[in-house]
């Protein structure tokens, strides 16, 4: 199967703090899991995988395209990305899920029917002409995954999705997450192991900006070769 | 008695400003004509540069702003006096026959100004949610798209500064008086005309033109203090 992302030596630096060190990783086959303690640099890397940050050393190769520096406006086509605080443009609900296909140049009633139906697909219907900012954390959050979902992308980057959620709003959400990843590639940061057990097929364990250990969700979280690992499933420091 | 002459300074204004005196609205109209275009010119230079300082990270950013901040406070004579001697016939900049004309007094004003667009601007953009930036982009933003939606995200709070801007540039006087000249007719402006009539003893007139020039600033700060309430109205009508 070919690769999606290709890193190489990828490591991250912000001063004098390595956020990612030496990262070396393909993904191909989905979805993916990328787990640690916080401050491991999952969000680092999530952002790098959506092109949002530049690594400060190292390749990123996306579908054999070089997207370390150059080719970026490209790869922020056809990955979209889910922050885990929700973010909404001051906006109506309609307006923020129709933004980025108004940009994509789909004319507005294109745009307005298609916003309504991924509305629609996280339960948001009458919400449309309310304001996205208004809103509770979980209905904004289920408003910036239908603004994520109805640009049709190939890859969908969630850093802790359902960490601040009600388990009704949460369970929307990872319901409409695996929908999508029957089409696209699903890359979820999280360390909530039973979203990690509901939503990845494989899983990153990063710890302090390093891989520590890859492989199949029900291997890795049951049987960690690790002891760092071991020690992260178990709940331990 | 001073409160005699004040009394009857009041009531002669009123007089000037119910009747429509000509000279009192043809100051008051090019006042507003001069300020207007200072603030397109300035909005024009001042707002993309004030974007591009609040939306980009770069090395000297923060020696940049800080010289647009000192520049806020440039003292309106001292910056007068400047573009006098560049514009005066044998200035530098005496070629384009600026100096005693009302295009030139717009531009001084604009130059006042600027700092403060840009300012203000790079402030409220910055104060907008940095995250914003960045979900545009994961939208599949260009940077061109990035700054129009962090710019409409802080539309109100560069409105105001262009109110602000707009109020400095009405109300200032050492500029209009050494680029302009105070010439009758042709650069003569409310603050310009307030200054002179008062030397002259004309206090009616200057009383007129001080109401004039105060209604005009109250009634911007007014509407500029209900901003967002005016700016959501045309939101809904669009």
């Amino acid at each position: 199967m070919q690769n999606v992302y290709e890193l190489e030596n990828i490591s991250k630096i912000y001063g004098k703090t390595a956020a990612l060190y030496d990262i070396t990783l393909n993904i191909g086959d989905g979805p993916i899991g990328v787990i640690g303690y916080s401050g491991a640099g999952k969000t680092t890397l999530m952002k790098i995988l959506a092109g949002l940050e530049a690594p400060s050393t190292g390749t990123i190769r996306f579908k054999d395209k070089d997207v370390t520096e150059k080719n970026v406006q490209s790869l922020r086509r056809v990955v979209t990305m889910l922050f885990q605080e929700p973010i909404s443009f001051n906006r109506s609900v309609l307006e923020n899920v129709a933004y980025g296909l108004r940009i994509r140049g789909v004319d507005g009633d294109e745009a307005i029917e298609r916003a309504s139906e991924a509305l629609a697909s996280l339960r948001l219907e009458g919400f449309e002409n309310r304001k996205a900012t208004k809103l509770s954390v979980g209905e904004q959050q289920r408003v910036s995954l239908a603004r994520a979902l109805v640009l049709d992308p190939e890859v969908l980057l969630l850093d802790e999705p359902t960490s601040n959620l009600d388990p009704a709003n949460a369970t929307v959400i990872l319901e409409a997450i695996q929908e999508f990843a029957k089409k696209g590639l699903v890359i979820v940061s999280t360390h909530n192991f039973l979203d990690i057990r509901r939503l990845a097929r494989w899983v990153v364990y990063l710890e302090k900006g390093r891989v520590v250990e890859t492989g199949m969700t029900s291997e890795l979280m049951d049987n960690p070769k690790d002891e760092r690992v071991r020690r992260f499933v178990n709940g331990l420091f | 008695m001073w409160q005699e002459d004040l009394w009857n300074g009041l009531s002669e204004a009123i007089r000037l400003i119910v009747t429509g005196d000509p000279e009192l609205v043809e100051i008051t109209l090019r006042t507003l004509q001069v300020s207007f275009y200072a603030i397109l010119l300035a909005s024009i230079i001042g707002i993309p540069i004030g974007v591009a300082i609040g939306v980009k990270e770069f090395r000297g950013k923060r020696l940049i702003k800080t010289i647009f901040a000192t520049l806020i406070g440039i003292p309106t004579v001292s910056l007068g006096l400047i573009l006098f001697l560049l514009l005066a016939r044998n200035g530098p900049l005496g070629y384009f026959e600026l100096l005693y004309t009302v295009q030139g007094i717009s531009i001084g004003e604009a130059l006042l100004v600027i700092p403060i667009v840009v300012s203000f601007t790079a402030s409220a953009i910055e104060s907008r949610d940095i995250r914003l930036k960045d979900l545009a982009r994961t939208l599949g933003a260009s940077e061109l798209d990035t700054s129009m939606v962090v710019l409409r995200e802080a539309s109100e709070a560069i409105v105001l500064a262009i109110v602000a801007s707009f109020n400095r540039a009405f109300a200032e006087l050492g500029i209009a008086m050494m680029v302009g000249g105070n010439i009758r007719g042709l650069t003569r402006v409310l603050t310009t005309s307030i200054a002179l009539q008062t030397v002259m003893a004309e206090i009616p007139l200057s009383i007129a033109l001080s109401i004039i020039l105060m209604a005009v600033v109250f009634t911007l700060n007014i509407l500029s203090g209900n901003i967002g309430v005016i700016i959501n109205v045309l939101k809904r009508d669009m």
